[in-house]
């Protein structure tokens, strides 16, 4: 089953990054980091999964005393949340940049935006 | 000695606390900037006189009252003394260069300026490579902001610049992340001078996981001929953000890659 998932999410990665460099528009640009963002942390999760184990939620089901041998590794949940979060800021502010170059030139075309030399 | 956790949590307790100010308050903002930087410098400063005149040792920094690796673990030694005074410093300096424009835009502008400066030490500090991370992320959403301190002529050009710059920073982190998580699976630890002592030769998967690592953050780096974003940026935003750009972010970064290459072993 893990393997299921992080193969789903190398896919989503590639396609991610597939769609961001194939697309001259910005919203789908955005659309296809979000996609791989959603890839690295299906992987993520993935990563962290052990056949048969349970939720890392110590409480009467699972004893402190056995808990070592019977959750799945919490750190990787953990820092999924964290990626997340920070995921969510870039987009937003991707997002932002969007509009303000919208309103700059009128149009979601990368390619008109020829300003800059590189 | 002031601790080195100070730099981070009065950059951060400023930074809220400008986002608690009223716009028309401008005045009161820059000063709390620059009170803020010029405290955050004078950390670094007598950390790095203390090991400079005082032959100090270098110190390890625990949070959450775990020792690592269950919790991240900062280091001040001389190398990261000098390297945040010169980040701080770039940062004061630019703030009070950036004045009339920091005026105009007003408390979250300034506040922006010293997470940039907060986030820059954070990755000259940190041991933990996730935390590594989460300061590389940080620095890219500021510096996002942060070029947008453009003059209004230079607006459209710097509003691709920073667009770009995010795009960038994007493909940075889904390396990095799947580098720092496979590093992890690998090593089993997230501390970097944890996974020092693992024999990664031997390990299955772990040279993959440090190669995501090590591009990731030589992109970071912007070396040629990796640099065309950058060079936008220099080119349209604000001259004192490109000095906090080309200054203390490479140098914030280099320090990174040398942090990183002790993750790699010592040959």
């Amino acid at each position: 089953m893990a393997y299921v998932v992080m193969a789903t999410g190398f896919c989503l990665i590639l396609i991610g990054l597939y769609g961001s460099l194939s697309n001259r528009n910005l919203m789908r640009m955005i659309v296809a980091f979000t996609v791989a963002d959603t890839g690295v942390n299906l992987v993520i999760v993935a990563v962290g999964y052990m056949s048969g184990r349970t939720a890392p939620i110590l409480d009467a089901a699972v004893p402190v005393a056995e808990a070592a041998a019977r959750i799945i590794d919490p750190v990787p949940q953990a820092l999924v949340l964290t990626a997340i979060v920070i995921g969510v800021g870039v987009t937003a502010l991707m997002l932002a940049y969007v509009y303000k170059l919208y309103e700059a030139k009128r149009t979601l075309d990368i390619g008109k935006f020829t300003e800059l030399k590189w | 000695m002031v601790s080195a956790l100070y730099i981070i949590a009065v950059a951060m307790a400023a930074a809220f606390f400008l986002g608690l100010l009223k716009d028309d308050k401008r005045g009161l903002a820059f000063i709390v900037t620059l009170a803020t930087l010029a405290f955050m410098s004078w950390v670094s400063a007598g950390w790095l006189w203390a090991f400079v005149a005082n032959a100090a040792q270098p110190v390890e920094i625990f949070t959450a009252g775990a020792q690592p690796p269950f919790a991240i673990n900062l280091r001040m030694g001389l190398a990261e003394a000098a390297l945040t005074l010169l980040i701080n410093l770039t940062g004061l300096l630019s703030a009070i260069y950036l004045k009339d424009t920091l005026l105009r835009l007003g408390h979250r502008a300034m506040a922006v300026l010293i997470i940039a400066t907060m986030a820059l030490c954070g990755i000259i500090l940190t041991r933990d490579i996730f935390n590594l991370f989460v300061f590389f992320e940080l620095t890219a959403i500021a510096t996002g902001g942060l070029i947008l301190l453009a003059d209004e002529n230079d607006n459209a050009r710097a509003l691709s610049a920073g667009f770009k710059y995010l795009i960038v920073s994007q493909v940075i982190s889904v390396f990095l992340l799947l580098g720092i998580l496979f590093a992890y699976h690998v090593t089993g630890t997230l501390n970097i001078d944890g996974m020092n002592g693992t024999q990664w030769a031997l390990l299955n998967g772990g040279a993959i996981a440090f190669f995501m690592m090590f591009i990731a953050v030589i992109a970071e780096l912007k070396p040629f001929p990796a640099n065309g974003w950058a060079l936008d940026i220099y080119e349209s935003a604000h001259p004192a953000f490109s000095a906090i750009f080309s200054a203390a972010s490479s140098a914030a970064t280099i320090f990174a890659l040398d942090k990183l290459l002790l993750v790699g072993g010592a040959d």
